[in-house]
């Protein structure tokens, strides 16, 4: 007699082995869930979890050739497939539930060691069902953006019931850094750690310390990690960008490597090494890299097509040119029904062709390429943005490209280091007076939107200021400060009428895009504050 | 000829052998459960029993190959302890009641402990397999913390252990293991590395075995710091 069900509850049993599938559903069947549904490897699970909602999937870590259980995993929570409350248990064999706990920032709620029995899985399910229930309202708190609220909730947790709670703990920290919180954020780490060396504990202290741009001290936690487990991947990742952060290019590429060797199936660790391989001129390396990025687009939302034109640069970069032509058309023939790929593949034709001094070719790749930018919606890369600048200087003509240049001016505006880049490329070209004009009138441009909106808040004119920064945030997605601004005239509001209702969600989904953008800007983490501190007044 | 790595080798072969496994061991279970004939009942069981014997030495073939190659690194996770052991024991209850011995588990809801799930349950799973060829009609399972250390223990009514299998705590990490004369040696040589992968502030898990079980049967204890 089962007391416990699934009633109501979808159900998604992924796996690469028929008769596992049938065993499984066989198992779930009495608890009498409203539907199962089943895939046969990883490409069918996205695409079922893009048309429906589950409440549990069931996925094997090993799926044949395509993509595995945690790649399912990581484009499923990356892409929001999951609902906030859904339960996803990986079934592994012994020798890969390690790996899959080790992937410390995308993990399963659970999961299952082959052999097992009906009753084990029943159980196991059960478990997971009961802890997300136990934990509901502090998934809620979060899914509506109630951050310190969620706070609060943990700490009760943990009051009521100090042990067992890794989860809790574990979202407790998360908070804290969303918040800015770093101070508290770091006591809390490191009063854990005084009772136990639990990596992802320590993994999470030197995170925080990397946020507070204290980068030695996070060097030391990360290499503490390493000592515990050379096999810790994620630390790996850590390391390099510590150490990308002190200087030392050589060796985070090092030590990218070495993760690399231990887990080759990241595009984003392949991609990162790719990029400072190539301003290290180990382009050998970063080729390689570059190839296997592109290849993982077949398996991995992570993966893009965009590391084209950085994989023929690194070949012309060794003079493979011919080579380089080719590999061109093999992306072209292996993705042929990717739109992305035909954008990608025609500005790195032109950028070989420039590079040869096949001029003519060169503007004619590029003309495909400013013809598609037209067509499609999607905001273009800042890399692509600066090869398509760079083109059409070489072929002496910046009208060209003036609307792509004018765009990621007035996106990136506050980043100096890009905005050198694009001065750099219109100096190269003789053109400095040129680029300097498009930087210099895009900002005034842009503070004087930025001065309009602040007044309209300053004259007591809040909704209309509110309504002129969403409109110009609409115009300029990627400015942190109209973000910003838009948040503070929403907070300001707030404060006014006392009702935190109508802008609260809206405000924080705004810093978060502006945090997004510019992580270092400290604007956010002040904001966010004046925000949590008006919720908990209301409350 | 290219030199194949051996352990991805392992690993696909472990993966393939569990599907088939798993297959196995769930068939057995659907026409156990159908089963009223007592005499195909027990020989079914009987089946179950070997197939966990074959899950069993897998496990440990592949965790021993690993540490011996520096591949295995301890996945400590905070795990309620009480569900562990019920879930493990969970799976014998049947098997063991067909030879009229019983399993009980003491522990409290709340205990809570880092333990790699894999190997501790590999250790389980290991001295049931052989419990259930010499116990006789008990058998009884507890953990505690003690200062700052969980004590799991396994006590039955057998014959005890022999001689050549009594470890010390003290000595149990010298101790010469004879994998000759029975799988007991390896087992206990794996339950030994086991502990010892646990690891905190310094110290390090031992088991030991004495003969203090029920009515001068086994007692097997594993120590976690």
């Amino acid at each position: 007699m089962n007391i416990w069900n699934l009633k109501n509850k979808s159900v998604l049993i992924v796996d690469d082995f028929d008769k596992m599938r049938l065993l499984i559903r066989e198992i779930l069947s009495p608890l009498m869930p409203q539907k199962i549904t089943m895939a046969k490897n990883g490409e069918e699970a996205i695409e079922l979890l893009e048309k429906q909602c589950f409440d549990i999937v069931l996925c094997d870590y090993k799926l044949g050739d395509g993509k595995d259980g945690q790649q399912v995993l990581e484009e499923a929570r990356h892409r929001d497939l999951l609902k906030y409350n859904a339960t996803f248990i990986m079934i592994t064999a012994e020798n890969t539930s390690a790996m899959v706990m080790g992937a410390i920032d995308f993990l399963p709620d659970d999961y299952i060691s082959k052999p097992f029995t009906p009753s084990q899985l029943q159980k196991r399910l059960e478990k997971a069902s009961r802890k997300k229930a136990q934990l509901d309202n502090i998934a809620t708190a979060i899914y509506d953006k109630n951050y310190s609220k969620a706070i609060t909730l943990c700490e009760q947790r943990l009051q009521e019931s100090p042990t067992g709670q890794m989860e809790v703990l574990r979202t407790k920290g998360e908070l804290l850094k969303k918040l800015g919180r770093l101070n508290d954020a770091e006591n809390f780490y490191t009063s854990l750690l005084k009772e136990r060396n639990i990596p992802w504990v320590r993994q999470s202290l030197g995170q925080v310390y990397f946020q507070k741009g204290n980068y030695s001290e996070a060097e030391t936690q990360f290499k503490l990690l390493l000592k515990d487990n050379p096999a810790n991947v994620n630390a790996l990742d850590w390391l390099a960008s510590t150490l990308e952060k002190q200087g030392e290019l050589e060796n985070s590429q090092n030590i990218l490597q070495q993760a690399i060797r231990r887990s080759p199936k990241s595009p984003v660790r392949q991609r990162k090494l790719a990029a400072i391989a190539l301003i290290n001129g180990a382009y050998d390396v970063a080729e390689k890299a570059y190839e296997y990025a592109i290849n993982e687009c077949k398996h991995s939302c992570l993966s893009s097509m965009a590391d084209c034109s950085g994989l023929i640069k690194s070949m012309i970069k060794q003079g493979k040119t011919e080579e380089a032509s080719k590999s061109i058309e093999n992306i072209q023939k292996n993705f042929k029904n990717n739109p992305e790929a035909r954008f990608h593949t025609a500005l790195a034709s032109s950028v070989l062709y420039r590079e040869t001094n096949e001029l003519e070719k060169c503007r004619k790749n590029l003309e495909t390429v400013l013809k598609l930018i037209n067509s499609q919606s999607e905001e273009i890369s800042t890399e692509a943005a600066l090869d398509i600048t760079k083109n059409c200087l070489a072929l002496d003509n910046p009208e060209l490209a003036i609307n792509v240049i004018k765009q990621l001016v007035n996106n990136h505006s506050e980043n100096e280091q890009l905005m050198n880049q694009v001065r750099d490329i219109y100096e190269k070209a003789g053109r400095s007076e040129e680029g300097n004009a498009i930087i210099q009138n895009t900002k005034k441009e842009i503070i004087r939107i930025n001065n309009e909106g602040v007044k309209l808040a300053q004259d007591g004119k809040l909704e209309q200021s509110i309504d002129f920064f969403i409109q110009a945030a609409k115009g300029l997605p990627n400015n942190a400060t109209i973000n910003f601004n838009a948040a503070y005239s929403m907070i300001q509001q707030m404060k006014k009428t006392g009702d935190t209702g109508k802008y609260f969600s809206l405000s924080k989904t705004l810093l978060e895009q502006g945090h997004k953008i510019d992580p270092h800007n400290q604007k956010y983490f002040q904001l966010i504050k004046l925000v949590e501190d008006l919720s908990s007044q209301a409350a | 000829m290219k030199t194949i790595n051996f352990s991805t080798v392992l690993a696909s072969a472990v993966h393939d052998i569990k599907n088939a496994l798993n297959i196995l061991i769930n068939n057995i279970d659907a026409i156990s459960n159908t089963t009223v004939n007592a005499e195909n009942k027990t020989e079914l069981e009987q089946l179950q029993y070997q197939g966990k014997r074959i899950n069993n030495h897998l496990i440990q073939l592949l965790v021993l190959y690993r540490i011996n190659q520096s591949q295995y690194f301890p996945n400590l996770m905070e795990t309620g302890i009480k569900e562990f052991l019920d879930e493990a024991i969970d799976q014998y209850t049947s098997l063991f009641a067909l030879k009229n011995i019983t399993l009980t588990v003491d522990c409290t809801d709340d205990l809570y402990w880092y333990i790699d799930c894999d190997l501790i349950n590999g250790v389980l799973t290991n001295i049931m397999n052989n419990l259930y060829m010499h116990a006789k009609s008990k058998i009884e399972i507890s953990a505690r913390q003690e200062s700052n250390t969980l004590i799991l223990q396994i006590k039955d009514d057998g014959f005890g252990f022999s001689d050549e299998m009594l470890l010390t705590p003290f000595c149990s990490q010298q101790k010469k293991f004879n994998f000759n004369s029975s799988s007991t040696g390896l087992g206990l040589y794996f339950s030994s590395i086991a502990a010892e992968m646990h690891q905190n502030n310094g110290k390090s898990g031992y088991i030991s075995t004495s003969n203090d079980g029920l009515n001068g049967g086994g007692c097997f204890s594993i120590m976690l710091p």
